[in-house]
């Protein structure tokens, strides 16, 4: 487990322009770029917030990054992931 | 010499600006008045400079840098976000005020995280725009407590901070009239599944000890307990024991509450007039 990887992931997506254009371009590429354990890359890359969250991530990070970066970034589809949590994420 | 003449508690909810038709008339109507009556009564008491303690939210500090107490001693501008009817602009710093709070803090064996050119969120933002920033001629300090990401700010030494801040505001040489302003809360859940849920009698609990200014009963809340009974973005009642702290004795009153889950948050606002 690497919380703080995530952390530091989730973070940049939200906030930082170029890692927001490299992460759209090519997510596991980007992913890369962390110390991330294979199942939370693919939590990351998938938009899995739900099991984000259970891992320890501050929500404020999940909704940031889900804002930023998500295929659908509106709040409404966000808290229907978060409530449908064995859903698959966005492709 | 320079005083405190009161404190305030407000909130600082950023969907009042993202959606702010979303409530109905009467209810952004009263919000409204509770912004403006703070600002009246902040114009009434002939302020001259306003201490505004916020809290990030994972925006301005990341997992690299996560300061316990930020103090903006320099230049300020905000908000960092784009907030529709909340523009991005310079805020006036009062300067020695900052650079006092500063020397007396470390004093106190505070060990504050300085900002030299601070970009304010919308913590600081909401609460400058619609109650200082009426009144012409207020300075703003900018203050930062970690409130929403672990490790917080404890929140017996939240409150021992301001009286810190208030030590060194009365030790200053001038004639400054000084409010300063708890930004947060109270009852929220951000990013969680929980989001939208409102707790009234938490609410009620927080406010009426604001009134009293019963700084103990908040202190001995848990965070555990907060969390569950009011959500992660309730844990900003740090800032309302920071300016308890520095207001110290004083005369309470409720402003306003409205619980709006539109906006996701019970929003409270209140005064401490210094005795």
């Amino acid at each position: 487990m690497s919380l703080h990887g995530v952390e530091k992931a989730l973070y940049d997506l939200g906030v930082d322009r170029a890692s927001k254009t490299a992460f759209r371009e090519d997510p596991d590429t980007f992913l890369q770029r962390y110390r991330l354990a294979p199942d939370e890359h693919a939590m990351v890359a998938s938009f899995d917030v739900a099991s984000l969250i259970a891992l320890g991530v501050n929500p404020m990070l999940t909704m940031g990054y889900w804002i930023q970066v998500a295929p659908d970034r509106s709040m409404r589809s966000y808290m229907a992931r978060l409530r449908a949590p064995s859903e698959k994420g966005p492709a | 010499m320079a005083q405190i003449v009161a404190a305030y508690v407000m909130p600082h909810d950023p969907i009042m600006f993202t959606h702010p038709e979303a409530p109905a008339e009467d209810v952004r109507a009263r919000v409204a008045a509770a912004y403006g009556e703070i600002a009246r009564r902040i114009g009434a008491l002939g302020a001259t400079a306003a201490i505004v303690v916020g809290t990030d939210h994972y925006i301005l500090f990341g997992p690299q840098c996560l300061p316990q107490m930020l103090i903006g001693v320099g230049d300020v501008e905000g908000p960092i976000e784009k907030l529709p009817g909340l523009p991005r602009g310079p805020i006036e710093n009062h300067e020695p005020m900052a650079e006092a709070i500063l020397a007396g803090g470390f004093a106190d064996g505070f060990d504050w995280t300085v900002s030299r050119a601070l970009t304010v969120d919308h913590s600081i933002s909401i609460p400058y725009q619609l109650a200082i920033q009426p009144n012409s001629g207020v300075r703003t300090v900018p203050i930062y407590l970690a409130c929403g990401v672990r490790p917080m700010i404890d929140k017996a030494r939240a409150f021992a901070l301001g009286a810190s801040i208030g030590r060194a505001i009365a030790a200053m040489h001038s004639d400054d009239r000084v409010v300063i302003i708890g930004s947060g809360g109270i009852s929220h859940w951000v990013g969680t599944a929980e989001m939208g849920t409102i707790n009234p009698r938490f609410d009620g609990m927080v406010l009426d000890c604001v009134e009293r200014n019963d700084a103990a009963s908040l202190i001995g809340l848990s965070d555990a307990l907060i969390e569950r009974e009011a959500g992660n973005g309730a844990l900003e009642i740090r800032t309302f024991l920071c300016a308890m702290g520095a207001v110290g004795r004083a005369k309470g009153e409720v402003i306003a509450y409205e619980p709006v889950p539109e906006w996701v948050t019970g929003l409270g606002f209140a005064e401490l007039r210094a005795v």
